[in-house]
């Protein structure tokens, strides 16, 4: 009866067990807050107020229904799950009703949890609808733990104490009481006494009074689902998790994407988390939010831009774009301190390629010269390709995709020098695809209204007709292209005659709200998968050793995870005070009638 | 373990084993059967080789097709062959390898996998240089089709191969500068061995091949280039071309001694090796059936000198016997894309031998550095992720070895020795096994940790 004890001991951990004697204790401790009972001393905090909403939206989304639908979880979950299920059933029978709806009472006024990282000291807050349902609950629980004890011919498990009239519990180096509505559990019996102090007399010393919390508080507050206060100070002082805090990722594309919040990381005092479950909208949001400092807005200033201000372009997106990047990025100012940002080796790396590329440039420095001449605008648009017109199909479908950056209003001649060298380039390729005897690129420059140019570089085909299974570099047909201040690089024609002309509509380029922004398509992108199913099969069998039907079900279920998605985005707004990086995902709604 | 007759006369080494006293075939000489015929049985195809008889048996992995109780090749093949398809879509020659080591895990046809792997070796052709995946994936159709099949015309079909070409360098041979790369590896390497030719023989060889080409990955017999003049080739003089250099190179006595040696020592015996009366009755055999493999095989897998302790115990797994067996015994399956690159560390990449030569086989396969490495990567194969037993949604490996009547500590370890050791280790060896089978309460577990302790054994190693 081992999974009954551990059942049991769970439950005592997560209800506690104890009362308040008398009742006016009990409605001063219904009249306090969390915040005014848990330590000032926390490093982390957590408080979660929609509980059931959160376990609603896990278990009841269509996402969810599709998971327990597939066979391979189904699978797991009967042999994996079994024991949990039984303890479950034994606890519902124990506290007299469902496990969800018991969570659900327990934690409608709030779950709230500390944890100390230098103590290790762990505090939890529950508030409950009911006080009286909570002493039912707590009984239940009492009487199942030393009935099983008893079974086992062991002691009573249970310490009964009291302090300043309260009933306390300890089971293990839990100490647990009740007051009212209130649940209180510390794994420190001097921690847990000072809670019951400040339950009674107020919150001197408490979490709510920390000046650093209230500052985080107030950076980013807002009623969230979940959220959630790291001292962040503390824990790098703590010298755990120190990579997270070196304010370096020595990768250069890395950099690019998440340099900010890594040197961020590195200064900042405190910082906040949320998660927010959105019922109506099906969709669920993680925050993060940190406060800006000085030498991490001088650090990384071609991150977040003069005094963190720096905006992305409105992302560009046609049809059938599985994902959008766009973002302020002065990537001059980055290789310009790359000694500052990146080890030697990256170093030594950058300055060898700025020789290597100035062959594409008439010799002119990469770093020095062509950089600085763009602007620190930055887009990445990822599409499904539809293989119009061409006579070779690939067999594996990859997307296309494009890079989108500006030109300053006084270097537009630097168009024309990258399309020679966009031309050289293609022409090395070409060398080198004859001496490994593969078709070689027709490369072509066309003349587009605006003044524009685009230069494609596509592949000779050989035979006549269409051609489905080709190789896979039939998923390239590398094209430049150059209007207004724009250039554009795409791996297909397709994509970047597409881009071109979204361009050439522009009249202005809008500015967006976000410093980074990425959106993603799930529809789309599950399309594109679809497109390799038989592929991501085969490719299945071979990485995992399955059978092919145990791998069709793998990767169908897979897809059908991915289509439950409306999609999924990531925003990063920045100003001079804080940063604050959202990642959200929308779930599709059931749809009428199934 | 029954004792086997230890030494073979020359006379009487290629005739048919047959039962009687000082014989039997048991489940270890199953286990050998399957072993050098294939990559290993599982303890039921043990049982069933037992039942049906040792001729029974080999006619049965000859032909596994054929007759009743016959597996259906077709279906196994149009899977795979859709396998073998989208990894090449890929482009990358590792997934052919991945592709292969799946083949060789679930094929009814184990000869055939053994044979192809026998003939990469010998017409040993290498990604590293043919670095397309589709010339890759002909050579490898080419070793399929052939494997079994007439000598002769495999050497016919090799010397047209593009990646062979390729890779020797003969992708433009001309009659002012004939390369003799292919001409001498085709007597060296592949059909006569060394000191059965002359550097005339060489060059006038090269000539006959000359307007041998490969355009656009295919080969193309260049006409204007091809040197019409006389040759003398081994004694024979003519306007010879390719094909008729091929066919008076393979005309040599030496050609089927040469083949027999190299069978022997990779079906029957590397160390010590057979000696060279031995090795001529199985040219002989060779020679009557004009390099037919079929019935050499079969001849070669029903002797007695096959089934004596010339043989069993004779032989290093190489890399990919010892995995793939591993796997095959216990009905195991896992990552293959894992175990090529794991086999290529341990010195055997599939598509990538190391040179001209092949592999070296026999004891160049094991150094400290490749035993810890062996060992490790049977702990891998048996502990990892992924990995999985009895072939449908992880059965876990008690079942495997319950389903084959496996019944306490004693019988595990026997169980384990029959499937995966040609030599019995020492007695306190066995006594320590059974004491950690005991010691271990969860199913799983125990049959794991037995295997692994047996698969770090120095008999593991031989076969």
């Amino acid at each position: 009866m081992n999974c009954l004890k551990v059942l049991g001991l769970s439950f005592a951990l997560v209800l506690g067990m104890g009362e308040l004697v008398r009742g006016d204790v009990e409605e001063t401790a219904n009249k306090r807050s969390a915040l005014e009972v848990l330590p000032g001393s926390a490093t982390v905090y957590l408080e979660v107020k929609g509980f059931g909403d959160l376990m609603k939206l896990v278990s009841e989304s269509e996402l969810s229904k599709t998971i327990q639908a597939l066979p391979q979880f189904r699978q797991e979950f009967n042999t994996k799950i079994l024991g949990l299920k039984f303890g479950l059933a034994i606890f519902e029978q124990a506290v007299g009703m469902k496990w969800d709806k018991a969570m659900g009472s327990l934690t409608a006024g709030g779950m709230y949890v500390t944890l100390d990282v230098n103590t290790n000291v762990v505090c939890l807050m529950m508030k409950a609808d009911d006080g009286g349902k909570l002493k039912k609950i707590r009984d239940g629980v009492l009487a199942f733990i030393r009935a099983d004890a008893d079974r086992k011919g062991n002691a009573d498990p249970i310490i009964e104490g009291k302090y300043r009239g309260i009933k306390t519990y300890q089971v293990g180096a839990m100490g647990f009481a009740t007051a009212g509505k209130w649940l209180l559990a510390c794994s420190d019996g001097d921690e847990g006494e000072a809670m019951l102090d400040r339950l009674l007399d107020g919150g001197k010393g408490s979490l709510g009074m920390s000046k650093r919390y209230q500052a985080a508080r107030k950076m980013d507050g807002g009623k969230t689902t979940m959220w959630g206060y790291v001292d962040l100070e503390a824990v790098r002082k703590w010298g755990k998790a120190e990579k997270l805090f070196v304010g370096k990722t020595d990768n250069p594309a890395a950099e690019m994407l998440v340099g900010g919040i890594m040197g961020n990381l590195k200064y900042a005092k405190y910082g906040t988390v949320s998660l927010n479950a959105d019922m109506k909208k099906n969709k669920l949001t993680l925050r993060m939010a940190l406060p800006h400092n000085e030498k991490t807005l001088k650090e990384r200033e071609f991150f977040f831009g003069a005094g963190g201000e720096g905006k992305a372009d409105e992302a560009l997106a046609v049809k059938d774009t599985a994902m959008t990047l766009t973002m302020h990025r002065d990537t001059a100012e980055m290789w310009l301190s790359a000694e500052k940002l990146f080890d030697e080796r990256v170093v030594a790396q950058m300055t060898k390629s700025e020789t290597d590329l100035g062959i594409f440039f008439s010799g002119r420095k990469f770093g020095a010269e062509i950089l600085p001449a763009m602007k620190p605008k930055m887009q990445i648009v990822v599409s499904r390709q539809r293989y119009k017109g061409l006579g070779v199909v690939p067999a594996i479908k990859l997307p296309a995709f494009a890079l989108i950056a500006r030109v300053n209003d006084d270097a537009k001649k630097l168009q024309r020098e990258l399309e020679v060298g966009y031309k050289s380039l293609m022409g090395l390729l070409n060398l080198q695809a004859g001496m490994q005897d593969r078709p070689q690129f027709d490369v072509t420059t066309e003349r587009v209204a605006g003044g524009g140019r685009i230069t494609t570089a596509e592949y000779l085909e050989e035979g006549e007709g269409k051609r489905e299974g080709g190789e896979i570099y039939y998923n390239f047909s590398p094209t430049m292209a150059a209007v207004k201040d724009y250039v554009i690089l795409a791996s297909t024609k397709e994509l970047g005659r597409e881009l071109l002309e979204k361009v050439m509509k522009r009249k202005k380029a809008a500015v967006s709200a976000f410093n980074t922004e990425m959106r993603i398509y799930a529809d789309v992108a599950a399309a594109m998968l679809r497109d390799n199913r038989n592929q991501l099969i085969a490719q299945n069998q071979l990485n995992e050793g399955q059978t092919k039907e145990e791998a069709t079900d793998e990767i169908d279920g897979m897809l059908k995870v991915l289509e439950a998605f409306k999609g999924a985005a990531i925003e990063l707004k920045s100003s001079k005070a804080m940063m604050r990086l959202e990642v959200s995902a929308s779930m599709k709604e059931k749809k009428v009638g199934e | 373990m029954a004792t086997q007759k230890s030494k073979v006369s020359a006379k009487e080494a290629w005739g048919v084993r047959e039962e009687g006293k000082d014989w039997k075939f048991d489940r270890r000489m199953a286990a050998h059967l399957y072993r050098r015929a294939g990559f290993g049985a599982t303890s039921e195809a043990l049982d069933a080789a037992v039942k049906m008889g040792m001729e029974k048996a080999v006619k049965g992995i000859l032909n596994p097709g054929a007759g009743e109780g016959g597996v259906n090749l077709g279906a196994f093949e149009k899977e795979t062959a859709e396998l073998g398809a989208m990894a090449m879509n890929t482009g990358n020659v590792h997934n052919l390898g991945a592709w292969w080591l799946h083949r060789m895990l679930g094929t009814p046809d184990q000869l055939q996998e053994k044979l192809v792997l026998f003939w990469h070796g010998h017409f040993a052709t290498s990604a590293a240089k043919v670095t397309n995946i589709r010339m890759m994936k002909q050579h490898d159709e080419l070793l399929r089709k052939y494997a079994k099949g007439s000598f002769r015309k495999f050497v016919q079909a090799m010397s047209k191969d593009p990646a062979m070409l390729f890779w020797l360098d003969s992708t433009t041979n001309r009659k002012i500068r004939p390369n003799e790369n292919y001409a001498r590896e085709v007597m060296e390497l592949f059909c006569l061995g060394e000191g059965n030719y002359t550097e005339k023989d060489i060059k006038e060889v090269a000539r006959a091949f000359t307007g041998w080409e490969v355009r656009r990955k295919k080969f193309v017999f260049n006409k204007r280039q091809h040197d019409e003049g006389e040759k003398r080739i081994l004694g024979k003089v003519g306007n010879f071309n390719g094909d008729d250099a091929v066919r008076i190179i393979l005309d040599q006595k030496a050609g089927p001694r040469f083949i027999a040696k190299k069978l022997c020592r990779y079906f029957v015996a590397e160390e010590p090796e057979l000696g060279d009366g031995v090795v001529e009755g199985l040219a002989k055999v060779i020679r009557k059936h004009d390099y037919e493999m079929g019935p050499v095989m079969e001849r070669l897998l029903m002797s007695r000198v096959f089934y004596s302790g010339m043989s069993v115990g004779r032989r290093v797994k190489s890399p990919v016997e010892m995995a793939v067996g591993l796997l095959r015994s216990l009905r195991g399956s896992g990552s293959t894309t894992e175990l090529d690159r794991a086999l290529a560390r341990l010195g055997q990449g599939l598509y990538y031998p190391p040179n001209v030569k092949g592999w070296d086989g026999g004891r160049t396969w094991i150094n400290s550095s490749t035993l810890r490495g062996r060992a490790n990567l049977v702990g891998k194969l048996l502990g990892e992720k992924g990995a999985r037993f009895g072939m449908r949604r992880n059965r876990g490996l008690s079942r495997v070895a319950a389903g084959a009547g496996v019944d306490g500590a004693e019988g595990l370890v026997r169980w384990v020795y029959d499937l995966l050791l040609a030599v019995e280790p020492p007695g306190d060896v066995t006594k320590g096994l059974v004491k950690l089978a005991k010691g271990i309460k969860d199913g799983d577990e125990r049959v794991r940790k037995v295997v692994h302790a047996v698969g770090t054994l120095p008999e593991f190693q031989l076969a």
